[in-house]
């Protein structure tokens, strides 16, 4: 299974916080027997400038499980966190091939204007992180002069 | 299928942000609940240009005070395509679910004991639509997400039971608290709905839109009854 995650660009998050997360979400969800029924593990993690994604291994059996723990992950390390699942796949090959070509890009960062007042955001895409205060808001191209 | 989402000022990611993001999730449309009329988005069509997903806005109304809260519907209700109503204590929900200008009673299970038969009774009759707020089981933890279940699973059987009609949502306030439809098909499971169901609740919110937006058109004279000339079948 491969999921993409999102979340503010200064989250710091790794492979073994992301496992952890999983696990927990899980285990809260259908307790410890469920979450060793689903048996989420997780492959291969990439995650940068509060953008990334992962390979998850669970059993077939096992996927509305593991899709409903997977959504109910909110926040890592204090930071939300946004998942969208990309698809399931059989083999890592077929998820990589099928999943994985549209990669993240890398982030810009530049000082904008949004509601009048200079900002210094985070730009990927059409995606702009301002920064306000200590707090982020999520905006586009269509939000900032 | 649609979400309805808080955007800025009562959330942290603009309408335009998570119009980009529910287009990736798969979603046809998002609705911003708005809680003051003043602060309604005029670029809606640029958003929906932009990011290929249709974006309407719609009205929350959060009063307490039941006899400005009814001034407040009829007031409202031919400024907007969606016009929800904030429920709380059993007496409100009540009321509310007795309006027939209400197109959505959200936020109904602040309180326990809150959801009756009564009430599911008179929303069918009305057709006042009850949201299944799936929040606090997305993003809620301990002692409150466990009530919440109760009290999400009790709400959904007293829907079925009575074939109340509904909508489903998230309450997403970031883009990043938005999920998509699938992922919610998986846990509405958890409260007894199937993937349908939630699939039911998601398309509800087009069919009140599309209603209303014909409503607000003016092609209709009175209830039912469409203007045009005599004998024009069309």
């Amino acid at each position: 299974m491969v999921v993409s995650i999102e979340s503010w660009p200064t989250a710091n998050i790794d492979k073994r916080t992301f496992q952890h997360a999983i696990w927990t979400s899980t285990s809260r969800l259908f307790g410890d027997n469920g979450a060793a029924t689903a048996d989420l593990f997780l492959i291969r993690f990439e995650f940068s400038d509060g953008s990334g994604w992962g390979i998850i291994r669970t059993p077939r059996d096992a996927l509305h499980m593991a899709k409903s723990s997977l959504a109910c992950i909110s926040q890592i390390n204090e930071f939300p966190i946004g998942i969208l699942i990309k698809g399931v796949s059989g083999t890592i090959k077929t998820c990589e091939e099928k999943y994985l070509s549209d990669l993240p890009t890398s982030i810009v960062s530049k000082e904008l204007f949004f509601n009048n007042k200079l900002s210094s955001c985070f730009i990927r895409e059409n995606s702009v992180d301002i920064k306000i205060d200590n707090d982020f808001i999520g905006a586009t191209h269509l939000d900032v002069t | 299928m649609f979400e309805a989402v808080y955007a800025t000022p009562i959330g942290t990611s603009t309408l335009s942000r998570m119009a980009a993001t529910a287009s990736d999730h798969g979603f046809s449309g998002i609705i911003a609940r708005e809680q003051n009329m003043d602060s309604l988005n005029p670029d809606l069509q640029t958003i929906s240009n932009e990011f290929e997903i249709k974006v309407f806005s719609g009205f929350e109304i959060n009063e307490k005070n039941l006899s400005t809260l009814s001034g407040k519907i009829n007031s409202n209700r031919n400024k907007t395509p969606l016009l929800c109503v904030r429920g709380g204590d059993a007496p409100t929900n009540l009321f509310i679910s007795k309006q027939k200008n209400v197109d959505v009673l959200c936020h109904s299970l602040r309180n326990e004991n809150n959801m009756s038969h009564v009430m599911a009774k008179e929303a069918a009759k009305n057709n006042v639509r009850l949201e299944v707020n799936l929040s606090d089981l997305l993003r809620g933890s301990g002692k409150n997400r466990i009530k919440s279940l109760h009290r999400l699973k009790k709400q959904w059987n007293i829907i079925s039971a009575y074939n109340v009609p509904f909508v489903v949502s998230s309450n997403p306030t970031s883009h990043l608290e938005l999920r998509s439809p699938r992922e919610l098909m998986e846990v509405g499971r958890l409260i007894g709905m199937t993937p349908e169901d939630i699939e039911t609740g998601l398309l509800e919110w087009g069919i009140i839109l599309s209603k209303n937006i014909d409503n607000l058109s003016g092609i209709y004279a009175n209830m039912g009854v469409k203007r045009g000339k005599y004998g024009d079948s069309n």
